[in-house]
């Protein structure tokens, strides 16, 4: 089974905090040997209340580093989302 | 929040009313420049019975920090009502962690276990959320 890790983040691929979040999702996945799926989910995404079907295809949110988000909104949508939910969620 | 109506980050506007996320006020000596306030590898206490100890098994950690915004301390003690509970703090006692226990992981760092971990030695906390992820995973109907 393969278990969806959403991030939720706008990813930019000259940030190191961004590469190393992917880098340590897969490596850890490996070591564990679980399939791990990892979806970037853009923060401007998330403010919509469609957002909900993307939150509730991943199995567990991480809060990316990298402020200021695009919309600050959609990513406390998001951390709302989980803590209501009991949605498994990690904010580095 | 816990009553708290204008709750705002400084770094998304000056004109936020209750600066809840403020810029760090003491910022590392000697960084390079160019680097954040807080950048490098910075000691954290753990508190002994939180969700984060059981994850290091130890209460006393060095981290990766690379961020200039922090939880403002004028407004540590709002929080003391409600279930939140901030289970790591720098060397000047400011919180560098917060979690929800009552939630099956729900946990906060200021700074960025992605930075130190790596394939043979993967980061305690990323491996205790990928448990977690896959655990619920395991647990709930697939969505369609």
């Amino acid at each position: 089974m393969t278990a969806t890790v959403g991030v939720v983040g706008d990813f930019n691929p000259a940030s190191r905090s961004h590469r190393a979040t992917n880098e340590a999702l897969a490596h850890t996945a490996g070591a564990l040997s679980v399939d791990l799926e990892v979806r970037w989910l853009p923060t401007e995404s998330l403010r919509e209340a469609a957002a909900r079907d993307a939150l509730e295809r991943c199995d567990g949110l991480w809060i990316s580093p990298g402020s200021p988000y695009r919309s600050l909104d959609g990513a406390l949508a998001a951390i709302r989302f989980a803590r209501e939910g009991d949605w498994p969620l990690v904010a580095t | 929040m816990l009553g708290l109506v204008d709750a705002g980050h400084a770094e998304y506007g000056p004109d936020v009313a209750s600066k809840l996320i403020a810029p760090v006020a003491c910022a590392v000596p000697g960084r390079p420049a160019g680097a954040p306030a807080l950048s490098g590898a910075l000691k954290v206490k753990i508190a002994g019975d939180s969700r984060i100890a059981a994850i290091y098994r130890r209460t006393d950690v060095e981290e990766e920090f690379f961020c200039n915004y922090a939880l403002n301390p004028d407004f540590v003690d709002h929080f003391a009502a409600g279930s939140l509970r901030f289970t790591g703090r720098g060397e000047g006692d400011e919180v560098r962690v917060a979690e929800l226990p009552d939630r099956r992981f729900y946990l906060a760092t200021l700074f960025l276990p992605q930075l130190a971990s790596t394939p043979t030695a993967p980061h305690p906390v990323i491996v205790a959320f990928v448990r977690a992820v896959t655990a619920f995973a395991a647990s709930r109907p697939r969505p369609s």
